[in-house]
């Protein structure tokens, strides 16, 4: 029977856990708080070197320790508020009544920048020299597995429309980008311009826009609100034509 | 000084201090200083300019104006002013507490139990002074010497009070700093009041005087001092026991009256067909026989627009016809038809499985991990479906009449799934009342809504900045209770992402919490031993229960919302009647902690499960009729009952600790529990 001859450090933490009444514990249980000890004395002895040389003092001093020993606690010790701040914070919290619930059907979510639901990540092309560089929100809620490139281009055009972007009465029908006067002009087509409020402008139809008449909505019923972030839309010559310029956009995206 | 000391004391008792102060602040005269600079600047803050000057003239304070000395804040204030100072002599205390042990046994039989009350909490402060003034040596000795006398369920709290031997360990420790700030509360009667008062103004102890004068409080009532039997029963709280004013506000503690749900439409094998489809359909309400007992409205249910509630959607309205269908098909139980039992044991388990719970319905399980996952397994046949893409949706027809069942993908039929999210340990998960919802509560300070159709992560609550131990949501829906380690509870809805109520009060962890069948109230149990009800809507305690010798960690309300069962790390079950907030009975039996409870849907039986690996079904239909009977009002207290005539069975396990009981619908018990191999 070998006896193991266990160091002297971890025999005070064995007489420290007897004196707070603990009997049963594992025996790593030791070497868990062996280490924490050796970090938190170390740490606090580093702040402490580090306040003494700040002083000007060539030894540690005790003030220099109870400093450190301090800003150790206030930062990671911390206890929770006192009693009568809890009940003042209560008191002024409890004073609103309680909300009415809205009779809408669907689930009660918070407000879409508390919510987990919009998406996370957004696609990027690849560079190609002489296209345009298209950015693409996509947006499937939380379902992070449709990539369907094609479809999202469908998807955005229609949740545009969907999004309560202004529209102008005067020209229903199809969909047109407007080009922005005097942004383009400078611009050499392979970068991006970002316009934060892209204003649509609805003219007569024409046989290219039949995947915008019919905007496929996001179905939004399970997962909230779908679309709030901004459009980053390139914009370019008007003048191309809508389908062309659709087309262009799927072939780039293929 | 007359008229001056009226008004101080006035301004003082009106701004919660102890008038006992005031006392002995004119007693000590000027020998503290810096108690008399609060004073000053507690009459400042109150803008009490006259008394101020009379106060400074008197004490020769004319001087002050230094704002060094003077504390600043409020809780600084009264923490010099309720402080330990005393300039007692350290070798006073032991012979003064051995001389109140001695007046307390050589009391009268019937006082000499309520009197013993004192005893502790005069050691308790004893012990904080001659620590705060720095007598290490004596605080020792007292301790030493007198703490193994205390009662037994005090013993945990007096090991914790003695590794605070030194001043600076006052601190920021909770303890202490629960027992200077707050008044240890004890019901006594007015004979046994008028003894000791006697007693104290014969001997002239200050030591003692002073200690019961500023941190004990005595709530009177009038009638037969209790005995040891009923004393016992309601001790063991951290701060003493509860006063009349703290349970004297009405609870509503019935059930409103359920909303009308006749007017269904019609089922279609029941659709009268055939003849004259010109003939507009009349929508006759099928009379059900389910509906057609009409339930009078209790007068002790709280009106149904007290609080708001969501309304009942068409599929929630089916659910509860579903609900009330099988309701009449289940087993009614009693001592002579015990309901059967059906254990899920989790292996592997031991160390890694901190929660489990099972959905209303009783088709999901949902069990939290240590290790932060959330698993969900389907108990029926039926298979966890997650909802279709956003394409495929948009191909259903809306107006069909099973499109939740169409939103589904059958493709993605699983028996079991994992929710990754949190940072920590999951404590708790709870199921929403429709399943679409699921909510967990975590070590990492957060909960998190989890939608069941997606399997996704829809929100992420922050509020409370410390481990959150328990999150429950409301039986109605919407609303959802959090209890934590801030020692607060926090009422939320789903829609909010902050609190709507922070329920404060209690002097340590909330460890669990539970909401009342009516969706008003909220049942609080906490590692302080008490219990206490809260009103969701004013956010203000209605009842204080205390009688567990130890944290509670469990909570269940009778069916018809009425009585609470509450169960702890002492082994027992409580029971309360909720009308006044007194201790209906005491059950004893078990060996371990009880960590769950459940009544059987009939309110008929009540069980427990404990870590020491057993479930113990309890009588709980005669314990109610019994209540019935006895006439019960707001001063009497009824007599206790004890356990053993209402153990109906005791079922033990091989080596599981029990985690989670749940009825189902036709009362059978299915039990949760993780199998702990040696």
């Amino acid at each position: 029977m070998q006896v193991k001859h266990i160091p002297k450090d971890a025999q005070v933490i064995m007489s420290i856990m007897k004196d707070m009444g603990i009997e049963e514990y594992e025996p790593r249980v030791i070497n868990q708080l062996l280490e924490f000890t050796y970090r938190y004395i170390t740490c606090i002895l580093d702040d402490a070197r580090v306040f003494a040389n700040h002083a000007k003092k060539k030894v540690i001093d005790l003030e220099d320790v109870k400093l450190a020993v301090q800003m150790t606690v206030d930062r990671a010790f911390t206890t929770p508020p006192p009693r009568d701040i809890l009940l003042e914070v209560a008191r002024t919290k409890n004073n609103s009544p309680l909300p009415l619930i809205k009779p809408h059907c669907g689930l009660r979510l918070p407000p879409d920048r508390y919510c987990l639901s919009s998406c996370n990540y957004r696609l990027k092309n690849n560079k190609k020299p002489q296209t345009k560089q298209v950015h693409h929100h996509m947006m499937s809620g939380g379902n992070a597995g449709y990539m369907n490139n094609a479809v999202t281009s469908h998807l955005t055009h229609g949740a545009l429309s969907a999004a309560g972007v202004k529209l102008h009465n005067k020209q229903p029908q199809s969909l047109s980008l407007v080009k922005r006067q005097g942004t383009l002009a400078t611009v050499a087509r392979t970068q991006t311009i970002t316009i934060p409020k892209p204003v649509i402008k609805f003219s007569s139809a024409t046989p290219a826009s039949k995947p915008i008449a019919k905007p496929k909505i996001q179905v939004s019923a399970p997962t909230g609100n779908v679309l709030n972030t901004p459009m980053k839309v390139e914009v370019n010559d008007v003048s191309s034509g809508l389908k062309r310029k659709l087309d262009e956009e799927y072939d780039m995206l293929e | 000084m007359g008229v001056a000391r009226g008004w101080i004391g006035e301004s003082l008792i009106s701004c919660k201090m102890q008038s006992g102060v005031l006392d002995s602040v004119g007693n000590k005269l000027a020998s503290d200083k810096s108690t008399l600079l609060a004073v000053l600047q507690l009459l400042r803050k109150y803008n009490l300019k006259n008394t101020e000057e009379l106060l400074k003239r008197e004490a020769n304070l004319t001087d002050v104006g230094s704002t060094e000395e003077i504390p600043q804040t409020d809780s600084e204030v009264s923490s010099v002013l309720s402080a330990y100072k005393s300039e007692g002599d350290p070798e006073v205390y032991e012979g003064a507490y051995t001389e109140l042990k001695r007046f307390v046994e050589g009391a009268l039989d019937i006082y000499k139990h309520e009197l013993g009350m004192i005893l502790y909490p005069v050691f308790v402060h004893m012990y904080l002074e001659l620590v705060y003034n720095g007598h290490e040596g004596q605080a020792i000795q007292l301790m030493e010497r007198f703490g193994r006398d205390q009662e037994e369920y005090y013993q945990a709290d007096l090991k914790r009070l003695s590794h605070v031997t030194k001043k600076d360990h006052m601190k920021g420790n909770e303890l202490t700093d629960t027992f200077k700030s707050s008044e240890f509360i004890i019901r006594m009667s007015r004979d046994t009041l008028s003894i000791l008062k006697r007693h104290l103004q014969e001997k002239k102890h200050s030591v003692v005087l002073n200690i019961i004068q500023e941190h004990l409080y005595f709530d009177m009532y009038e009638g037969v001092a209790r005995n040891k039997q009923q004393i016992e029963a309601t001790a063991g709280a951290l701060v003493g026991e509860a006063t009349r004013q703290d349970n004297k506000a009405k609870v509503y503690y019935g059930l409103p009256k359920e909303p009308d749900i006749q007017y269904l439409p019609v089922e279609e094998e029941d659709d009268a067909e055939g003849d004259g489809t010109d003939k507009p359909k009349k929508k006759k309400p099928k009379k059900d026989p389910l509906f057609s007992k009409k339930t009078k409205s209790d007068p002790n249910a709280p009106p149904v627009d007290r609080i708001p509630l969501p309304d009942l959607k068409d599929a929630d309205k089916l659910e509860k016809v579903k609900a009330l269908r099988e309701a009449s098909k289940r087993v009614t139980l009693g001592p002579e038809t015990l309901p059967s039992i059906c254990f899920y044991t989790l292996l592997n388990s031991a160390g890694v499985v901190t929660s489990a719970e099972v959905s209303e319905d009783s088709s999901l399980l949902a069990v939290g991990f240590a290790d932060s996952f959330v698993k969900i397994w389907t108990l029926v046949p039926q298979k966890l479906r997650a909802m279709k893409s956003a394409e495929q949706l948009q191909d259903i027809d809306r107006e069909a009449d099973d499109v939740l069942v169409r939103m589904m993908d059958d493709r993605s039929a699983e028996t079991s799934r994992i929710l990754h999210g949190h940072n920590g340990p999951v404590y708790r998960v709870a199921f929403s009342p429709d399943r679409t919802l699921l909510l967990s509560c975590s070590e990492d300070t957060t909960v998190r809504l989890w939608s069941l159709q997606t399997w996704t992560c829809l929100v992420c609550y922050k509020g409370h900045i410390f481990p959150v131990w328990d999150v429950r949501f409301a039986p109605h829906g919407y609303y959802f209770a959090t209890a934590g380690h801030d020692k607060t509870a926090r009422l939320w809805a789903t829609d909010q992402h902050q609190p709507l109520r922070i329920l404060a009060g209690h002097f340590s962890d909330v460890d669990c919490i539970q909401f009342h069948p009516n969706s008003n109230y909220v049942a609080t149990g906490s590692s302080d031993r008490t219990v206490r009800l809260w009103d969701c809507v004013t956010g203000n305690h209605v009842r204080l229960m205390t009688g567990h010798k130890a944290p509670v960690y469990s909570l269940c309300f009778s069916v018809e919302g009425r009585f609470l069962a509450s169960a702890g790390a002492d082994s027992r079950v409580l029971l309360w009647d909720l009308a006044h907030g007194h201790l209906l009975a005491e059950l004893t039996g078990h060996k371990g902690p009880i960590h769950t409870l459940a009544f059987s849907r009939d309110g008929h039986i009540l069980t427990s499960g404990s870590q020491d690996c057993s479930v113990k079904l309890w009588d709980f239909s005669r314990l109610a009729e019994e209540m019935v009977l006895e006439d019960v009002n707001v001063s009497h207290n009824p007599d206790i009952k004890n356990s053993d005539s209402y153990l109906l069975r005791s079922y033990g396990t091989k080596n599981s600790a029990v985690l989670h009981l749940h009825f189902t619908r036709r009362n059978v018990l299915l039990t949760v529990g993780i199998y702990e191999g040696s």
